[in-house]
């Protein structure tokens, strides 16, 4: 009998660590863990999670190929190949639904927009990686301040009577001017969908520079932002397309889309 | 075509240019005497940067061999004696010395009996030599309250002034040129400085007679203003000259344009771009010019004879729009051994009108007049962006057969920034790959060296879908 | 009426209640964005100007995708507004090549949205004789350009005529202005400034006998209650009454001003013999003082401080657009003068968009503190 062939995707981010592999039949295990300091152990502990919900597998080692994707890539040396996380999100996305055209994938520390082209690949991308202002991190800053955790922070604005609007071109003058507004006795839900409102411009400026080609979806730690999604698809005129897998593991599983192409 | 490594003879071209550079440099040295050195080297601190010109030799020969290698060596040995020249001026000619801001024409200061010296060709130079060596001028501007979103080039300049390391000049001339903070800079400038300073007006639509006789009169008025404040006088003669001989370096470049077309290319990069930057710019109309263009021609000539690429194994085309990174000058060293890409020509190159009528004083002014108007920095900053900005962009890829445009979108450039969203849609629309390089010209703490490269490879990995070469 | 909020109410969008009704008498609104263009000239029977504004703008995330965030937040804010269909109903509009932002944003415009008519002036950077010439046919240019498409009457006597009108009304405006110089002050900087903006970007007609009404009126008035110390306000474009109220609200009275979309010195009557066109063209080259201006900074300093004490200022606010080249670097440059002339000068960086009053507060009022005020 043959040996089943299983590759494996790992996309080593700024905050979380994700693994995701591949079998015959499709995604055969994933893992989501938080980021340790040194990227090589996050990517660890990230493989071998998943690789131990695979029945049979193993150790990383039986893996027939494994790509490094994410900011902490080049540090993955168990790794046969890196690809950026921007082709891999590509391909990710392209997977699950090849209808999909526009990403934006906002995660810890910077957002992208990336134009997939009709074969996975990508036609063109914008990044902005200068300012945390719109990333996960700004999220979790915003979140101390209304003194909430993140998931009921994100869901906060969706009770929101009206927008009162907030800079969101940094993260310090937003983080000066929310306390500013809180302390006048704003009702947070307002302020929370100005924040809100602010992340969804930055996407828009970002997707603009690809152009908009429909279907739009979102991925990284971010889509699981309700209260920025229902902000986005008030601002874009369309529906973001939901995703089949958890949209934060999408890099992960470009990469191992990517290494079964390869092995 | 085939290729060729680096091998002995490569090895010891640069050790003979390494020599060459070094004895030019001692020979000024032993000219001026131990005791005026050391005086000038206090005085000008920014002379033991230029002594790194090996050190740049070094990298911009790293990887590169034959012809290719040679013609680099050959341009910036030439810059070295360039720059030599220039020195020697201050030492020996400052009671002819003036500060001109750098799109003016030396021809007509040579003409006229006047030793040149451009305020921005430190800001230019040193990033080359010294990657970060700006950076306490950049900061002497700021901590006088220039903004820091103001174009590094003017602001280095300004913070020259500022901690007076430019030479005594009797006068100082500037025009509107090319952008609002360079023209800004010489009100700081004459103002630190105390000269008197005269400014040359060109008008933003250019394309016209009546844009021509203007800044042609302002060019006549110039030449009077520093006849009145300075002991040069034209020399038409002279002037004609100048002109005829810069027209025979224009014939040259052309000839080498003509063979880059070829794919792949027999010559790039640095040989293209950094030969017409300081030639035509600082030693137009020069014997040592013509020389070194007739050998560039000879070389690329061979090159493409010999059925050799500049670029072992060019698999992509590049134009550069805007100056190249300073900071990081062997970014196309690294790409071409990276990804195979050759740099064809650029923004700074790229002109439309090459030669000056000679037949009258005239005609000669009209023609020095068109070809800054209609040059590199001036013709992309005015006029209606849809009659020169793009046209050029567009007109440059389909005649070199290039594959991609590389914008270096340099953050104090506006005039480009505001540019690149229908810059893009337009190349989106024409199927051309687009890079914006997002960075500073001049000041690594914006975008490293590491930032650059990684802009780089993503675009040539996910767009271009290129693999490393090694 | 309740003047003062009739007056900011037609601040409040560039298509306010005067530019509706002269609309719908047939009057034809030619938008301009710059000193430099002769608004004269956008005056004469049919026609009439509107200075563009964006006065409301939430952000400008379109308008950044084409002019990137580091153009000044004024001509992104009209690129916003345009591409917001907040000017489609102007006819045309005429720019002026008068820097690096307004150009691109012109080109940016051609691409984006050009209506029926779009212009954009070559105004040379001098202002000598060769400059008044050129500058002289470039205006003649635009007459033609303008009669060949709206059909409207630009000859010399039209021109005469609108030069007159021109003058008269803004010599209600100068002398309105004297109000708020005095010693003792019947009007603050920020109701005067109010009405110097509405005057700019409304029909001047309908405006004309509601403005020398209240120039009757003002020497009825009781003086202002008293203020800490009186400042000269100086900068680039500035058209936000609110910016002003903020620092009187902290006593610093603004009695004069050096705005470029204030009252001096483009107020100054315009010749009213000779060829129309080139006292047009000599006037607005010679009386609009911006530091896109080459080789005339001294005289822009020396004329900053000569009204500092003329109008007996006890201090110099600048304030400047953020990435405006011209006025950042000159800014730096006057605010050595200024203080070389033993005249107090804080300078001041502010988005085109009204923010962050919290920190400009503290800002005048410390200003005003190391007055010893």
């Amino acid at each position: 009998m043959n040996k089943i062939r299983y590759y494996g995707g790992c996309d080593v981010g700024s905050t979380t660590g994700k693994a995701v592999i591949l079998g015959p039949d499709g995604i055969a295990g994933s893992s989501l863990i938080p980021s340790e300091v040194d990227p090589e152990i996050t990517a660890r502990l990230a493989l071998e999670k998943a690789c131990a919900a695979v029945a049979g597998l193993g150790d990383i080692g039986n893996l027939a190929y494994l790509i490094g994707t994410g900011y902490g890539r080049n540090e993955v040396p168990f790794a046969n190949e890196n690809i950026s996380e921007i082709s891999c999100h590509a391909m990710g996305v392209f997977w699950c639904d090849p209808s999909i055209k526009t990403v934006v994938d906002i995660g810890g520390q910077d957002m992208k927009a990336i134009a997939v082209a009709d074969d996975g690949t990508v036609r063109e991308f914008a990044m902005n990686d200068k300012c945390a202002a719109g990333t996960g991190r700004f999220f979790e800053a915003m979140s101390r301040i209304f003194r909430m955790d993140l998931d009921a922070f994100s869901n906060l604005s969706l009770n929101a009577k009206k927008t009162i609007p907030v800079t969101a071109q940094c993260s310090v003058f937003a983080e000066t001017e929310v306390i500013s507004l809180l302390a006048k006795r704003n009702p947070p839900a307002d302020i929370a969908a100005g924040i809100q409102n602010a992340v969804a411009k930055r996407c828009f400026t970002l997707i603009k520079r690809v152009g908009l080609k429909p279907r739009l979806t979102v991925t990284g730690g971010c889509a699981k932002n309700q209260g920025l999604l229902v902000e986005l698809k008030r601002m874009f005129q369309i529906d973001i397309a939901p995703l089949t897998i958890d949209p934060q593991l999408i890099g992960a599983l470009g990469a191992a889309i990517l290494a079964s192409r390869k092995g | 075509m085939s290729t060729i490594k680096p091998g002995l003879s490569d090895y010891l071209l640069f050790n003979k240019y390494r020599a060459i550079n070094l004895m030019n440099i001692g020979r000024m040295a032993a000219k001026h005497g131990p005791l005026d050195m050391h005086r000038d080297l206090k005085r000008y601190p920014w002379i033991w940067d230029l002594l790194e010109v090996n050190a740049l030799l070094k990298r911009l020969v790293e990887g590169r061999s034959g012809n290719y290698r040679k013609a680099v060596a050959m341009v910036t040995g030439g810059v070295v004696e360039g720059v030599i020249e220039l020195l020697e001026g201050i030492f020996y000619r400052s009671d002819r010395l003036i500060l001109h801001e750098d799109l003016l024409p030396p021809e007509i200061f040579r003409a006229m009996g006047l030793q040149p010296w451009v305020p921005e060709l430190l800001g230019i130079l040193m990033p080359m030599l010294v990657p970060d060596t700006m950076q306490k001028y950049l900061d002497a501007a700021e901590s006088e309250g220039i903004p820091p979103d103001i174009c590094s080039l003017p602001r280095a300049t300004i913070g020259m002034a500022l901690k007076n390391v430019f030479p005594e000049a009797l006068a100082i001339v500037s025009s509107n040129m090319p952008c609002d903070g360079g023209m800004s800079s010489y009100t700081i400038i004459a103002r630190q400085m105390k000269k008197p300073a005269y400014w040359v007006d060109i008008p933003f639509d250019f394309k016209n007679e009546r844009a021509l006789d203007y800044f042609a009169g302002e060019l006549k008025d110039m030449i009077a203003w520093l006849e009145k404040h300075t002991p040069g006088r034209m020399d038409w003669e002279r002037l004609k000259e100048i002109c005829e001989k810069r027209n025979t370096m224009a014939e040259l470049e052309l000839d080498i344009w003509d063979m880059i077309r070829h794919r792949p290319a027999p010559m790039a990069a640095e040989a293209i771009w950094m030969s017409h930057l300081w030639f035509f710019n600082i030693n137009p109309g020069y014997d040592t010019s013509i020389k070194l263009f007739t050998d560039l021609k000879d070389l690329t000539q061979k090159n493409l004879e010999a059925n050799v690429s500049a670029v072992p194994h060019e698999k992509y085309r590049a134009l550069l729009w805007n100056p190249p990174t300073l900071h990081y000058i062997d970014l196309m060293v690294w790409a071409e051994r990276t990804y195979g890409v050759s740099l064809i020509l650029d923004s700074m190159s790229f002109n439309r009108q090459p030669f000056i009528d000679t037949a009258t004083p005239d005609s000669i002014l009209k023609s020095l007049g068109n070809i800054i108007m209609q040059g590199p920095m001036s013709r992309h900053t005015r006029g209606p962006a849809e009659a020169n900005y793009f046209p050029d962009i567009f007109h440059m890829v389909k005649h070199f057969d290039l594959d991609m445009v590389w914008v270096a979108g340099h953050i104090g450039c506006k005039n480009t920034q505001a540019m690149s969203g229908v810059l893009r849609e337009k190349c989106r629309d024409a199927g051309i790959p687009l890079l914006v390089i997002d960075y500073d010209l001049m000041d690594s703490r914006i975008t490293p060296k590491e930032g650059i490269q990684e802009q780089v490879g993503n675009f040539m990995e996910n767009i271009m879908k290129a693999k490393r070469l090694f | 009426m309740d003047t003062d909020k009739w007056f900011s109410k037609l601040l409040d969008e560039p298509l306010n209640e005067l530019v509706q009704k002269s609309m719908d008498e047939g009057q034809i609104p030619i938008g301009y964005s710059c000193s430099y263009v002769p608004e004269v000239m956008l005056s004469v029977d049919g026609l009439f100007p509107v200075r563009m504004h964006a006065t409301g703008i939430a952000g400008t995330e379109i308008a950044d995708n084409y002019l990137s965030s580091v153009i000044c937040s004024y001509t992104r804010s009209l690129l916003e507004f345009a591409l917001d269909e907040r000017y489609d109903f102007l006819r045309g509009w005429v720019f002026a090549a008068s820097c690096d932002h307004l150009r691109r944003l012109y080109d940016n415009l051609e691409y984006l949205k050009r209506p029926g008519f779009s212009r954009i002036l070559d105004v040379p950077h001098k202002t000598g004789d060769a400059a008044i010439n050129w500058y002289t046919d470039e205006l003649k240019l635009f007459a033609k350009a303008l009669t060949d498409h709206f059909g409207v009457d630009l000859g010399a006597d039209a021109l005469a005529k609108a030069i007159r009108e021109h003058n008269a009304f803004n010599a209600v405006l100068r002398k309105i202005g004297e109000y708020r110089s005095g010693d003792k002050p019947v009007m603050t900087g920020t109701e005067y400034h109010r009405l110097v903006i509405a005057a700019g970007t409304s029909p001047k007609k309908p405006l004309l006998p509601i403005l020398k009404k209240i120039r009757n009126d003002l020497p009825k008035r009781d003086p202002l209650p008293p203020y800490r110390a009186r400042l000269l306000l100086a900068g680039g474009h500035l058209d936000d009454p609110g910016y002003i109220s903020i620092i009187e609200s902290q006593g610093g009275l603004i009695v004069a001003d050096r705005l470029c979309t204030g009252s001096y010195p483009g107020l100054l009557p315009i010749p009213e013999t000779g060829d129309p066109i080139a006292a047009l063209a000599k006037h607005y080259l010679t009386k609009t003082s911006c530091p896109r201006m080459m080789e005339a900074f001294r005289e822009r300093a020396e004329d900053i401080v000569k009204l500092a004490r003329e109008c007996r200022a006890d201090g110099v606010v600048i304030q400047i657009l953020k990435f405006c080249d011209t006025w950042g670097v000159e800014a730096a440059a006057f605010v050595s003068c200024i203080r070389e002339a033993g005249i107090p000068v804080l300078r001041l960086e502010r988005d085109y968009r009204l923010g962050g009053e919290g920190q400009l507060r503290t800002r005048i009022q410390a200003f005003i503190e190391s007055m010893g005020k």
